[in-house]
């Protein structure tokens, strides 16, 4: 049984998505990135995370996001007008303010196999998950809807940005952030400060940033890389490393101007959006004002953590 | 009449600088195949969904 009426499911239904029948069902709560998520749904089973999301999970409190899930037959693709395909399994339609994810896959049909309709301020959200291809067991906010929730949360208010990077917690040096391209070295970096001396790691592969009374803070994520680390802890950064693999270690800052474009050529931002990408470069650009930014050719082995260690502005 | 802007500090000239910034539009764009969090229901066998694009770390 849905949580929500189902002709309403499938109507041009505007406003709060969250009805006083949902709000009566069951609930959990996310915490990613500081942004907190409550998911409601018919049943705690339905409502089940996978592993690496349930590390997320805190107990229950008031809400930035509130998701409502439902179970819907016979969804078709949206014909309305698209503003952005994602040439994986996303493409993100308009309909009056609201933004309408489909969710479809050539490997299970070609209907959409869920559907996400989001408020323009992206603080309410519906996932309707197409019964005739999906099973019970399935996780509502399954990977990529849970981080394009969060990250077009995040732009939408100029709060925060999702972050090509690794981010550990050293005992030492505390909080570090090394931000790379895919090939650059972040699991090679995980893997070397895990084995040599051991920190927190947040994430090996995306990193969310945040700034708080003008301190920048990283969070982990549950979206990892090939190492496999996601933790939901956060820590605040003193400076942002830019990894490349080099011929010797070095560390070179860079201008602030360029600091933001190598960021943003980093990050996720929200390209169906105009006002969330301005939002994105605003805050890369506060970012770039709070903390320096550097390059950091590196060799893999240990000496490239030593030059961490002993570095300092 | 008081100008607003006197007791602001000016700020240094900074003339116009291009920098060319190297994107990579496959991996700024959430839903791509990854090796451990794959997109979509069939993650876990993500040869069959036809996106994968070889994104690892």
């Amino acid at each position: 049984m849905s949580i929500l009426n189902l002709a309403e499911a499938h109507s041009g239904y505007s406003g709060s998505f969250i009805s006083t029948q949902a709000l009566a069902s069951q609930r959990i709560v996310l915490r990613i990135g500081g942004v907190r998520v409550a998911m409601h749904g018919s049943s705690v089973n339905a409502l089940r995370c996978s592993s690496e999301v349930d590390r997320f999970r805190v107990v229950e409190c008031d809400a930035d996001l509130e998701v409502a899930v439902c179970w819907t037959e016979g969804l078709k693709p949206w014909n309305g007008r698209q503003t952005f395909d994602s040439g994986a399994v996303w493409k993100v339609f308009r309909h009056e303010n609201d933004f309408i994810f489909d969710f479809a896959s050539d490997a299970i049909g070609r209907d959409p196999y869920k559907r996400m309709r989001a408020d323009a301020s992206f603080c309410s959200a519906r996932v309707m998950l197409n019964s005739e291809l999906l099973s019970e067991d399935v996780w509502p906010l399954e990977y990529p809807a849970d981080e394009l929730l969060i990250t077009n949360y995040l732009a939408r208010h100029g709060m925060g940005v999702e972050v090509h990077g690794c981010g550990l917690i050293d005992c030492e040096a505390g909080g570090l952030l090394f931000l790379g391209h895919s090939g650059a070295g972040k699991t090679t970096t995980t893997r070397l400060w895990k084995s040599l001396r051991h920190p927190e790691i947040l994430s090996d592969d995306r990193i969310i940033l945040r700034l708080h009374d003008g301190e920048l803070w990283m969070y982990g994520t549950p979206w990892h890389g090939e190492a496999a680390f996601a933790s939901a802890a956060s820590a605040r950064l003193s400076r942002i490393f830019i990894l490349q693999h080099g011929e010797r270690n070095e560390m070179v800052e860079m201008h602030r101007l360029r600091a933001v474009g190598e960021m943003f050529a980093r990050c996720f931002p929200p390209f169906h959006s105009a006002t969330g990408l301005e939002r994105t470069v605003e805050f890369l650009s506060r970012i770039a004002e709070s903390v320096p930014c550097y390059e950091f050719p590196f060799v893999p082995d240990r000496s490239a953590v030593r030059v961490v260690l002993d570095f300092h502005d | 009449m008081r100008d607003e802007n006197q007791d602001q500090e000016k700020k240094t000239y900074e003339p116009p600088r291009l920098t060319v910034i190297s994107l990579r539009p496959e991996e700024a764009v959430l839903g791509h195949c990854k090796s451990m969090t794959a997109a979509g229901p069939v993650g876990g066998t993500c040869h069959t969904t036809g996106n994968c694009q070889g994104i690892g770390s």
